[in-house]
């Protein structure tokens, strides 16, 4: 009896070794910030390997500018990457990617950050996998604040509480300026979000849900600060003035950016910072970032693509993620993120429960596809028109409801 | 041989070297400088702390060499291929009347009167139809034809005398033997400087590197330099000590044609 | 040199039959490669113009798939605001910056033409920005032009003057695309005009001076008509460059203050992208763009031909 189940087991044993590897190599599409996290991908990659040795990979790295080019060569020549890191979905590539209903189920999206995980369903398809989320938010140079003698803001705090008080540092602590902001119309567009402005409704069917005078009142609050409180003619289109860089050279008191940054503080800020509490409006709202993952259907190796998407996007293994590349992991599940550093632990769990309070419309906002058909782009022109006297306020916000509009129209 | 008055020509020539040497000089002493200091107020030309650590750490990355390899190998073939058609192309355009010149001359030109980026899609699609992807055979022959080297060399060889080439049918002399010994040695100073432009428009081409190569290791320098606009923020210290090192062998190239130059013009002053 | 002389009449036919095609064997290099990588694209391109499609046909990305508009698309470019204005903008900017490129790479090869050490190393130091491309001269100026980092304005500042919003004031910022241009383009040109004084014989000049010719006569008689070739190529190019200003106005202003930097090819792209069925009008765009250069030029060689 020994003797037959040892042979046995022996026969099963070695079926199992004689089973084919599969060689597959994936093409990968990626963009990085830096060298690091190219070394920290390839790191990553490697573990995959080491526990599929099947799979192997060939990174192809793109500057970020480049991608949406990039998904129109794939579109009109057929060759693809078998996977691709994106931060939005092109029409003209829709076609092409996997639907993750199909291959992991209707409920597998659910585990992830709400507004990221929405902006990755079309119609009944689910067409990216959310690999990290981003939120915006503020950041203070404590430092400074520390030298003026004055204490930080407190959660809660609104921007009309806030502002003069980075002026008074600003004046007292030397430091040039009070306030940078991102020169984008997804971090201008969280300022709405705090006064109860939003572009689309929150529920299907979509529609422009715009109070057009609401919005030109705020766009002139906002014209205001960035006459009072920021560089000179930061936000009139063509100013060359870097924010992230003048906030590390210290030459201003507050930068309005996202959790993207924690990452590049620890590196090159020689200073003591802080991320948040950010002012808020009439509402605290924050706006939700970050990256997707897609497969691409033409590969030759759907398996084992979908094999690793759903890896890297698993509880996990986000947590490692989002540790090594100092990011917010999509996934919610996900256990608890030990950062390289307090400071960014402290941060990463401001921003997150910036997001988790945010009203749902600056999730729904940036999940209707309509806002990928240039919306954004009228948002930032709304302000860089304002601020280079090109524009009424009124006649601005009219182009962004008109853009919305026609986005709408036009993907009917 | 002096052109223009001498007070004149000293204060002229000190105005031009300010307005010229500041951004080289400048993008180079930034380079020397750390990342905290590149961007402080008020900003300064010397560096603080001098520091060579930005070039230290572009030289060390994994694919260094290869960038600068890849460039020279694509950039010296291009352009020795793109000279040669060059002085064929405008040596027929200059010295023949035939059915069509003009024709063909307004079609070489009209090469250049629409930006490259709106047919981008076309012509990857043709490099791909050709099998030149994800090659450096396609970086080197994609770029390879200029209108401008083609326009330069016909305006150039227009002024060679006719008798010349005239002496020369009588005697019976083969076409590319005139070519090759009467129009190339007399058009010297033109393709040397046809030479060095193309070297530099090669070295430097971002757009067809970006539509060729995808993988790393076949990646030119100007390739390197672009992926330090990174989604968020600008890598300067490398993107400055990366362009520094690009141009460096730009200048030598450049060095090197001029002297070649002055010899040339100088033999063609004594024949005088 | 020795010169062939062999054979009797075939020989000579056939010599005659080489000679005859020669041009074209001359030139089938250049017109089989600018076929294959630039017009026929460009056919393509302009075959585009006539439909309203997107930049790429997928089947079931609806807006892309080309409807036939025939000439609607220029039609509608007549009554396209966006279009005209950035059409007028790029003539004036053309207008402006190539005489003034003309002026200085001119002044600037009369300068530095003769054969000196010193010359050699300043023409080096001439020729630098042309050894970089457009992305980064634009980056360059756009650090110099700085509202509030900018080394001009912090020179300035430190002769009590106040700082100039370089970039953020419509003429201004022109004028900085302008400067960055011009001053992008001089080596280039400078050396293209180098190439053309040296080849003007010097006994001429010998000749003159023994006459007594003043040296603005001299200029004005002998070196800007044996010249003309190379001016022509300086201004054609120059031209022709102008009407496609386009990289380092995106790393300057990126089309700022509001749009009173996006010149034509800036406008083609925006129409491009914003819809997914633009492409044909951004085509044909292109496809003006492309007649007011050919017949610019043509006129151009036209009216050099005649001298």
């Amino acid at each position: 009896m020994n003797f037959i189940r040892y042979t046995a087991m022996v026969l099963v044993a070695s079926t199992a070794l004689a089973t084919p590897l599969v060689a597959a190599e994936l093409q990968l599409g990626w963009y990085v910030d830096g060298d690091e996290q190219e070394q920290t991908l390839r790191t990553l990659l490697a573990e995959y390997t080491g526990l599929h040795p099947e799979t192997t990979f060939n990174l192809q790295i793109t500057p970020y500018d480049g991608m949406s080019e990039k998904f129109r060569q794939y579109a009109a020549s057929g060759i693809m990457p078998d996977v691709s890191l994106t931060s939005s979905m092109e029409p003209v590539v829709r076609p092409f990617l996997v639907d993750w209903a199909e291959v992991n189920g209707k409920d597998w999206i659910n585990q992830f950050v709400k507004g990221w995980a929405d902006g990755a369903k079309f119609g009944d398809k689910v067409i990216a996998a959310p690999l990290d989320v981003t939120a915006v938010g503020i950041f203070y140079n404590v430092d400074a604040f520390a030298k003026a003698g004055v204490a930080l803001p407190q959660a809660g705090a609104t921007w009309d509480d806030v502002l003069p008080t980075l002026k008074q540092v600003s004046e007292k602590a030397g430091v040039r300026f009070p306030l940078v902001w991102d020169v984008s119309p997804h971090r201008y567009l969280t300022y709405q979000f705090e006064y109860g402005n939003h572009i689309y409704s929150e529920d299907a069917p979509v529609r422009v849900a715009m109070d057009d005078a609401s919005w030109v009142k705020v766009l002139k609050q906002f014209v205001k600060i960035t006459e009072d409180y920021m560089p000179p003619g930061l936000w009139s289109g063509s100013s060359s003035d870097k924010p992230f860089d003048m906030f590390v050279n210290q030459q201003a008191v507050a930068y309005m950016s996202g959790s993207w940054q924690i990452q590049s503080f620890n590196d090159n800020a020689s200073f003591k910072w802080q991320a948040g509490p950010t002012p808020k409006g009439t509402v605290s709202s924050s706006n939700v970032g970050g990256n997707y993952l897609v497969a691409f259907n033409t590969s030759k190796h759907l398996d084992e693509a979908e094999a690793f998407v759903t890896w890297i996007t698993s509880p996990k293994v986000q947590a490692e993620y989002a540790r090594v590349f100092g990011l917010l992991p999509a996934n919610k599940l996900a256990p608890d993120v030990a950062y390289s550093s307090p400071d960014a632990s402290a941060a990463v769990k401001g921003f997150q429960a910036d997001l988790e309070n945010s009203p749902r419309y600056a999730a729904t906002d940036q999940a209707w596809p309509e806002m990928q058909a240039g919306v954004w782009d009228a948002v930032k022109a709304s302000v860089t028109s304002v601020v280079s006297g090109q524009a009424t306020p009124e006649e601005a916000i009219a182009g962004v409801h008109a853009a919305a509009e026609a986005a709408i129209a036009a993907s009917k | 041989m002096r052109y223009l008055p001498s007070p004149g020509r000293v204060v002229a020539i000190a105005v031009v070297l300010i307005l010229f040497v500041l951004p080289p000089l400048w993008l180079l002493l930034s380079a020397l400088k750390p990342q905290a200091e590149i961007f402080q107020w008020p900003p300064s030309l010397w560096p603080e702390h001098f520091t060579l650590e930005n070039f230290q750490k572009t030289i060390s990355r994994a694919n260094f060499s290869a960038y600068f390899l890849n460039s020279a190998i694509v950039s010296v073939s291009s352009a020795l291929l793109s000279v040669a058609m060059s002085v064929m192309a405008g040596y027929a355009l200059a010295k023949f009347r035939f059915k069509g010149d003009t024709v063909i001359f307004l079609l070489i030109m009209s090469a250049v009167m629409v930006p490259l980026q709106i047919v981008l899609i076309p012509v990857f699609l043709v490099l791909r139809d050709l099998g030149l992807l994800n090659t450096l055979w396609g970086l080197i022959i994609a770029p390879a034809a200029t209108p401008t080297g083609v326009f330069l060399m016909r305006q150039y060889i227009t002024g060679i005398p006719d008798n010349l080439l005239e002496a020369a049918r009588i005697d019976g002399t083969p076409e590319w033997r005139i070519l090759l010994r009467i129009i190339v040695p007399l058009a010297l100073p033109a393709i040397g400087t046809l030479l060095a432009f193309n070297l530099v428009w090669r070295w430097n081409d971002y757009l067809w590197p970006f539509l060729i190569i995808n993988q790393q290791e076949q990646w030119t320098v100007q390739l390197a330099i672009a992926n330090s606009i990174g989604r968020f923020s600008i890598n300067w210290p490398r993107l400055l000590s990366m362009t520094v090192l690009s141009i460096l062998p730009m200048l030598v190239i450049f060095i090197a044609l001029q002297k070649t130059l002055m010899n040339g013009l100088m033999a063609g002053a004594a024949k005088e | 040199m020795q010169f062939s002389n062999k054979g009797g009449s075939i020989a000579r036919l056939f010599r005659l039959a080489g000679r005859t095609s020669w041009p074209y064997v001359l030139l089938l290099p250049t017109v089989a490669l600018l076929f294959a990588f630039t017009l026929y694209p460009l056919l393509q391109g302009l075959w585009m113009s006539m439909f309203r499609r997107g930049l790429v046909v997928v089947p079931q990305v609806p807006e892309s798939i080309p409807t036939f508009v025939g000439l609607n698309n220029y039609v509608q470019l007549l009554a396209d605001k966006d279009f005209v204005t950035s059409l007028l903008r790029t003539v004036l900017f053309v207008v402006v910056a190539v005489p003034l490129q003309l002026i200085a790479s001119l002044s600037l090869a009369l300068l530095l033409a003769p054969q000196t050490r010193f010359n050699a190393v300043a023409r080096t130091i001439v020729f630098f920005p042309s050894m970089i491309s457009g992305l980064i001269i634009g980056v360059i100026w756009a650090w110099l032009f700085a509202r509030n980092s900018g080394l001009v304005n912090y020179g300035l500042s430190l002769f009590g003057l106040p700082a100039v919003p370089w970039l953020e004031q419509d003429q201004l910022a022109q004028a900085a695309v302008v400067v960055a241009w011009v001053w992008g383009g001089a080596g280039f040109n400078m050396m293209i005009l180098i190439a053309g004084l040296t080849a003007i014989p010097k006994d001429l000049y010998e000749a003159a001076a023994v006459d007594g010719t003043s040296r603005w006569r001299t200029f004005t008689r002998i070196t800007l008509p044996l010249l003309e070739p190379s001016i022509v190529v300086v201004v054609v190019l120059g031209v022709i460059g102008a009407f496609q200003v386009y990289e380092i106005v995106v790393s300057l202003t990126t089309g700022g203050p509001g749009r009173a930097t996006v010149f034509l090819v800036q406008n083609i792209y925006d129409t491009a992208f914003k819809r997914p069925d633009q492409a044909g009008l951004a085509a044909a765009q292109s496809g003006v763009l492309f007649v007011i250069l050919m017949v610019l030029t043509i006129l151009q060689l036209r009216v050099a031909k005649r001298r």
